[in-house]
């Protein structure tokens, strides 16, 4: 699996034509984010699920800086403004997430990203009982720095991201990946 | 167009928020989970029949060290002499998983029905942190719970959800979460529940230690010092004024062209 996103990788970096420039910009947008995609399970044959933990990310804002010709550096910041919220209500979770990658233009309006991001998963409690147990109260925080690397496509105003975002990439057995999926419309900037 | 309307039915989707799951708690009172870490489980293959103890409990350890968003840090000790008595004298050194072979009148761990196969306790301090558990497994050869009839997958994960015990986590509502109250053949996974438990009692936190996932054992807890919405108050006008700076001066640049 991992030969295989590497393999996908560098064939989409060879893609190489002559494409439009973009100036720097700003786009606003939404996604969808599957949380340790593949490593939890949500089936009762328990297997592992395909999107992991879903997320709903009601915002996404991404900048574009122009570095040089084909190369931004495209800070994002992603936030679920509505919780997942437990069926109880005894507690929530949230999620933000910034990351900064570098990102490289190539093909008809194709761009390849990497870079380091910062994960907080923020677990919220009301507190209380449920039978002899204790229910989650305060707020938790755990904070995991992550290397992310995508691809995404822009036309006009309007972009597309699909971005991996490993969390713990060195221990062995912690590592993990997360999916996240995007879609973005420019309000200042974008291709001419 | 097309893709304007893709984008913002997207956005509408979104405000759709999911549901979380419903984690519990193995105290009902406020407290905190074991400090120490590595947290080192000792085992005492004694009265366990031909029932592959060690290898489910190195199972039970990788399952509950693989949390990305926990700084729980599992390590297997050595084999010891404890018996199941010891737990009450106060004598166990670390975590310890032993096999009982009254297993279903041992008062420490509540009388559990002879159809289980293992189950875990811990205690806590005079300041409310776990510093004290054992995990006992069913040696009683005449019930069906014992631990040499059951399969290698099933004694995995009961091992695993009796040591999730030891470490604070109740129990889960989701048949399919390592912490549901009846294991079950199958897979050895994480479910959501026990991903969040295991973050809610240890959370991770590499701002302070382990970048990476590289080395970090040190358990940090206590709320949020920075609320999300701040960051995010920051970084808007920021990447606002930095797009418009270079909007201008783009137009600028190609208004003289």
């Amino acid at each position: 699996m991992r030969s295989l996103i590497v393999i996908l990788f560098l064939g989409l970096f060879f893609i190489l034509s002559a494409q439009a420039e973009r100036p720097t910009s700003l786009l606003v947008g939404s996604g969808f984010l599957g949380y340790n995609f593949g490593k939890v399970t949500t089936s009762t044959d328990r297997s592992a699920g395909v999107t992991g933990e879903t997320f709903a990310l009601p915002l996404h804002l991404v900048g574009f800086v122009k570095v040089r010709d084909r190369i931004s550096i495209s800070p994002h910041f992603l936030y679920t403004f509505l919780p997942n919220v437990s069926a109880d209500n005894a507690g929530n979770t949230t999620v933000w997430y910034v990351g900064v990658p570098v990102v490289y233009e190539f093909g008809k309006n194709w761009e390849a990203r990497g870079g380091l991001g910062y994960f907080d998963y923020t677990l919220n409690g009301n507190g209380g009982l449920k039978g002899s147990f204790g229910l989650p109260s305060g707020s938790i925080s755990a904070r995991n720095y992550t290397i992310e690397l995508g691809i995404g496509q822009t036309k006009g105003l309007l972009n597309g991201n699909l971005d991996l975002i490993f969390t713990a990439p060195f221990d062995n057995y912690r590592r993990a990946v997360s999916l996240f999926l995007s879609f973005n419309y420019a309000l200042v900037g974008g291709y001419e | 167009m097309k893709y304007f309307v893709l984008t913002f039915s997207m956005a509408f989707l979104s405000l759709a928020s999911f549901d979380a799951k419903a984690y519990t708690l193995y105290f009902s009172t406020p407290f905190v989970g074991w400090q120490t870490m590595p947290i080192t489980v000792d085992y005492n293959t004694s009265n366990c029949g031909k029932a592959d103890i060690s290898d489910a409990i190195d199972s039970a350890i990788n399952l509950w060290n693989s949390v990305p968003t926990s700084s729980l840090k599992l390590q297997k000790g050595s084999v010891v002499s404890n018996v199941p008595a010891d737990y009450n004298l106060g004598t166990l050194k670390h975590l310890t998983v032993m096999c009982d072979l009254a297993y279903s009148s041992n008062a420490d761990v509540g009388s559990p029905l002879d159809s289980t196969v293992a189950v875990g306790v811990s205690k806590l301090s005079a300041t409310s942190v776990i510093n004290y558990g054992e995990v006992i497994v069913n040696g009683m050869s005449a019930s069906t719970g014992y631990a040499q009839a059951v399969t290698g997958s099933f004694l995995q994960y009961a091992i695993a959800h009796a040591l999730g015990t030891a470490l604070g986590f109740g129990n889960s509502e989701k048949s399919y979460a390592v912490m549901y109250y009846l294991p079950s053949d199958g897979n050895l996974i994480l479910s959501e529940d026990d991903v969040q438990v295991a973050t809610y009692l240890y959370p991770r936190d590499e701002g302070q230690a382990g970048m990476f996932g590289c080395g970090s054992i040190s358990s940090a807890s206590g709320p949020s010092s920075l609320p999300p919405q701040a960051l995010l108050l920051f970084l808007l006008p920021l990447m606002l004024t930095v797009a418009l700076k270079y909007r201008l001066k783009y137009r600028r640049l190609t208004t003289r062209l």
